[in-house]
């Protein structure tokens, strides 16, 4: 497809553009100040300095914050499988009025982008008192990753052979036994691969922490990057020590289920 | 079926259903509801349509609806046709190619907040590393200040966005190619076709609907990205790189006005219920 000669420097050029970034957090996280104030910049400094991923936990609160990340992603994780999953199901196996309008709420919905819900969200928690709360956080990460789960999971129900369940249901088996004792079990890896998924953005999810969370004790640990970047003079070494210490749980965990993830995100779209 | 089987399928909707209308429904009405209010610190009052009336006079909102589309459509053009590209020249076990492809997973999990700083970082006009590997290459002899001007801001913004976005993309299309039959391109070979009738012809056709529904999703997610703008340029210099969701975001949280970012908010939800419905219409009813 692509002419042979162009193919190597073509793909050096992609690897230069993916691999680039992680080069320059990983040499910053290393360097002194001095050296992050340098011009031109160096990309690996001349004497690495590996006290700064020490440092970085005594100049901030980052057990706090890598603790407020974990309950919020863990919470949210375990809800939104909880709530999603029977209705994926539901979704998957059964015909009711009503079916393709939740479909296309949910399709909607998972369109929405944060800041669509972000100011009655706000609204809302501040009436509840809930601001500065895991709880806020929880509840609106469940709300926002729930379409996305239920899509999924979804596909995942939909891949288990119905002749399985017709056998099952022979044998006595009634809806609610077939979904946890057949359906449940055999989507064990679309559920581990959708949990993960979900953990992940409630990890990575910025903007609501950014409004609901003000405490600084309370905050996860993506607003302690940015509020690393807020200062006068930026520690630049420190932000980036602090950045691959917040990356490392999520591209583990991504890097498992990579697979599954793609083939989930497009169930559906691939086979209309 | 037994009426029997229904009434379970709701009982296992129903936790969803009440989350998401909680959550996602009574928010726009919400939403809705503030737009026809003024509102600051001291309280909100009842206005009627003034917010809308005042936000369509608004000469700011007409740069910001510009800088919109600019975004929107720069950032489905970069993700649709790298995600081909790339997705082209890594469907080959290689391992370069692996390499490449744990990379990519590396820049898909990586916060979106990391991303945009560590962009924000290498753009940095005075100790940014974009600048001195262009110089040590020299393709530039002067560092280039990418954060002041900006259209230079926009751009590097866009770029940075494409970095997490193009493996989702690269995936997709990745998965939607390795569908293609290799007797196909085997006979095309014998037929003496081109490598761009090949293209056209076989691998395309077969792809296409993954391209649809990858322009679709790119739409969406474009038109939705904030943090990118947000961290990277703030929507400066002047407001002139400032797109819907940072707008809304800077009236409610810099300004406090929840009435005109709430009507603000309505125009987005218009634009995004749109797309799902093309969405919906084209890829997704056959399926529910």
């Amino acid at each position: 497809m692509i002419a042979r000669g162009l193919r190597p420097i073509l793909t050096a050029m992609v690897a230069l553009f993916v691999f680039f970034p992680f080069i320059v957090v990983f040499g910053t996280s290393i360097k002194t100040m001095g050296e992050v104030f340098q011009s031109p910049a160096t990309l690996i400094p001349h004497a690495p300095v590996w006290m700064n991923y020490v440092d970085v936990f005594l100049r901030i609160p980052l057990l706090y914050h890598l603790k407020n990340s974990l309950v919020i992603a863990v919470a949210t994780t375990v809800l939104n499988i909880v709530v999603a999953a029977p209705a994926a199901y539901a979704m998957a196996r059964f015909r009711f009025v009503g079916r393709s309008v939740f479909g296309l709420g949910v399709l909607v919905t998972q369109m929405f982008s944060p800041v669509i819900v972000l100011i009655p969200l706000f609204r809302l928690m501040k009436a509840l008192g809930l601001l500065d709360t895991y709880t806020s956080l929880v509840l609106v990460d469940t709300a926002i990753t729930l379409p996305f789960s239920i899509w999924m999971l979804t596909g995942f129900f939909k891949a288990i052979p119905r002749e399985l369940e017709e056998a099952a249901m022979i044998d006595g088996l009634s809806r609610t036994g077939m979904l946890f004792r057949i359906a449940l079990p055999l989507t064990a890896p679309g559920l581990v691969t959708t949990g993960i998924f979900v953990f992940v953005t409630a990890w990575n999810e910025f903007i609501f922490a950014l409004v609901l969370i003000s405490n600084r004790k309370m905050q996860p640990v993506t607003m302690a990057l940015y509020a690393w970047e807020k200062n006068n003079v930026v520690e630049w070494n420190y932000l980036m020590a602090t950045a691959v210490v917040a990356t490392l749980p999520t591209v583990l965990l991504f890097s498992l289920v990579r697979q599954r993830l793609t083939a989930g995100l497009m169930s559906g779209a691939v086979k209309g | 079926m037994p009426v029997k089987e229904d009434r379970l399928a709701y009982i296992y909707l129903a936790p969803a259903a009440v989350w998401l209308i909680l959550f996602m429904g009574y928010p726009i009405l919400d939403v809705v509801k503030t737009s026809l209010y003024h509102t600051s610190y001291k309280g909100e009052r009842f206005v009627g349509l003034e917010n809308f009336v005042h936000l369509a006079t608004d000469d700011l909102l007409h740069l910001v609806l510009k800088n919109t589309a600019i975004w929107t459509l720069c950032g489905v053009v970069l993700n649709v046709g790298f995600g081909l590209g790339v997705g082209l020249l890594l469907n080959k076990k290689t391992r370069v190619n692996e390499v490449l492809r744990t990379g990519l997973i590396l820049a898909w999990s990586t916060p979106l907040v990391v991303a945009a700083i560590t962009w924000k970082w290498m753009l940095n006009g005075e100790y940014g590393q974009l600048n001195s590997l262009l110089l040590s290459v020299h393709l530039i002899e002067e560092p280039v200040q990418w954060l002041t001007g900006a259209n230079t801001a926009f751009a590097g913004g866009m770029v940075a966005r494409l970095w997490t976005a193009l493996p989702f993309t690269t995936f997709a299309f990745l998965s939607a190619l390795q569908t293609v039959p290799d007797e196909l391109y085997e006979a095309s070979v014998i037929d003496g076709a081109s490598n761009w009738q090949q293209f056209r012809h076989v691998t395309l056709p077969t792809i296409r609907p993954v391209t649809l529904a990858v322009l679709l999703i790119s739409v969406i997610w474009s038109f939705n990205s904030f943090i990118f703008v947000y961290v990277i340029t703030g929507g400066g210099p002047a407001n002139q790189t400032q797109i819907l969701v940072t707008e809304i975001f800077r009236r409610a949280f810099g300004y406090f006005n929840f009435g005109e970012a709430s009507a603000l908010t309505l125009l987005a939800f218009g634009v995004l219920l749109v797309v799902s419905l093309l969405q919906w219409r084209f890829l997704y009813r056959r399926e529910i």
